[in-house]
């Protein structure tokens, strides 16, 4: 090594004034302190998020509660005494302007049911149950619901049998998440929703619930329908989760809001949710914004990606922003963005408030990167 | 303070000078060296005491090596972008040309040209705490010699 290049490593290793070590000490200290608080939290959130993991928009599995009880073997009439079928979403397309055209569609859309002809003759509504309606085309009764866009929803079906007789059958696997049950009747076992509903809110309120009933909708008589769960949190809040079940592998958290009179899935209040600022080769970010209740003095943000579900803790000052940019925590820009949002609302002395939610497919459209 | 700390404060405050000065070599010109050594002591404290290690000092000189090269990463990806956007990168070198020839060097080949030939360390130790054998510490001292060489003859020239 020539002197001049050692001289040069000299020069650099003198680079600046040094400052105080013992101040250097105590800020490295307390930042070290700062992040073994915070990992120590996010353990013990992981821990309650995956408790309550399986209901955060995905699926809680029990096979034994989950069924269909069958207590009541006379058929009500034809219509009831048949098949039920549950109806993933993915089956149909929301946003159709009447109950026979969603039936339509979903008809069209799944000509190949096992065991279930779907015929598409002409489709009349034998009735109206609750807010949603009956749709019959030959030995089809389809349950239609309002979507979220407006438009109506099959989200359930049975198949008339003549006489009314349920048939033994066994569980097919239809090959779209859904499965369909033999000998269902019109009683349905609520008790895994309830479970299903307490462990989603004990798992982002950090609290056991004090009281969890199900209350069923007038529109379960087509088989295990969708169902509202009221929960009531420590601070007197109640919470209305609004479940359903998919196929058989468990009840699925659909809504989260007010309690109040029953109302459509799309009724709840729901975050305004944007798409953040583009960034050439990243994926945007996901905006949301909200309206606090008043009181709210914290809020905790819950959402969940591909890669888990995750929370961002809410001041006040970003409370009463009413926007958050949530951290991205996907690790491609291919990856889809966030799924389920759920906000916590919490006043000065740590009640829960309130929590609103927001379902499916926020953030999934991404803009290609530009190539230079 | 130094009760709860275990003596960790009088630990570091022996060791400052020294890691301060590794700093200034390994760490990115436009970082304060102190602000590399806090960071790497806070990383360390996160996990562990400095009176829990057999060689606190060649600890946090691996931490620095490391931080400095994933800041090596991140600041040469902004530096390609702004290339290609065309904008005046506000990173200015500053110093003599031969300090900015060597701060152009990777932090690895830095931290082993220091130690081996200002602190008079043994290729050993400094593959060490560069994170590789030392073989590769070797040659890594002997590629960057080469092109530092280079750099200062065609300046010279």
């Amino acid at each position: 090594m020539t002197p001049a290049i050692k001289e040069t490593l000299r020069v650099a290793a003198e680079r600046g004034t040094p400052g105080d070590p013992n101040e250097v000490f105590r800020r490295a200290s307390r930042q070290a302190q700062r992040r073994r608080r915070v990992l120590q939290v996010g353990a013990v959130a992981l821990v309650l998020v995956a408790v309550g993991g399986a209901a955060f928009g995905l699926q809680a599995r029990d096979g034994r509660t989950q069924r269909v009880a069958a207590s009541s073997p006379e058929p009500q009439s034809c219509g009831w005494g048949g098949r039920a079928f549950s109806v993933s979403p993915a089956m149909g397309v929301e946003g159709k302007s009447t109950p026979a055209a969603a039936a339509a569609d979903f008809a069209r859309r799944n000509p190949s049911m096992a065991g279930f002809a779907l015929p598409l003759g002409p489709w009349s509504s034998v009735g109206e149950a609750g807010i949603g309606k009956d749709v019959r085309s030959g030995d089809v009764v389809l349950h239609a619901e309002p979507g979220s866009n407006t438009g109506w929803l099959i989200t359930a079906g049975r198949q008339c049998t003549g006489n009314g007789l349920a048939q033994e059958r066994p569980d097919v696997d239809l090959g779209t998440g859904m499965n369909v049950w033999p000998a269902d009747n019109i009683d349905s076992d609520r008790s895994s929703a309830e479970a299903v509903a307490s462990a989603f809110v004990a798992a982002i309120t950090n609290e056991s619930p004090l009281e969890v009933v199900a209350r069923p909708m007038p529109t379960t008589a087509v088989g295990p329908g969708p169902t509202y769960v009221d929960v009531r949190v420590r601070g007197g809040a109640s919470i209305e989760v609004f479940t359903a079940p998919e196929g058989d592998t468990g009840w699925r958290i659909l809504q989260v809001g007010k309690t109040g009179p029953s109302q459509p899935p799309n009724g709840a209040i729901t975050p305004d949710v944007v798409s953040g600022p583009v960034v050439v080769g990243s994926p945007s970010p996901i905006r949301v914004k909200f309206g606090a209740p008043s009181g709210t003095s914290t809020a905790t943000v819950f959402y969940s990606t591909q890669e888990g579900t995750f929370s961002v803790e809410l001041d006040a000052g970003a409370v009463a922003s009413g926007e958050v940019v949530l951290p991205r925590t996907e690790s491609s820009a291919n990856s889809t963005g966030v799924g389920s949002l759920a906000i916590v609302y919490r006043s000065s002395d740590g009640f829960v408030i309130d929590i609103r939610a927001h379902a499916g497919g926020l953030g999934e459209q991404r803009t290609p990167p530009r190539t230079p | 303070m130094q009760q709860r700390d275990g003596g960790d404060d009088r630990i570091f405050r022996e060791l400052y000078l020294r890691l301060r000065r590794f700093a200034s070599v390994v760490g990115p010109v436009e970082e304060d060296p102190d602000d590399l050594v806090q960071e790497a002591l806070a990383r360390t404290l996160r996990k562990r005491r400095l009176g829990d290690l057999d060689n606190p000092e060649r600890y946090l000189q691996t931490v620095m090596v490391r931080l400095a090269s994933n800041q090596r990463r991140a600041l040469g990806y902004r530096r390609r972008l702004l290339r290609r956007l065309e904008v005046q990168a506000p990173i200015q070198e500053s110093g003599p040309s031969d300090l900015a020839d060597l701060l152009r060097l990777p932090p690895e080949v830095r931290a082993v040209l220091y130690l081996v030939e200002v602190e008079g360390w043994t290729f050993s130790a400094a593959a060490e705490v560069a994170g590789c054998s030392e073989e590769a510490a070797r040659a890594r001292a002997s590629r960057g010699l080469r092109q530092l060489r280079v750099q200062l003859g065609e300046e010279a020239t």
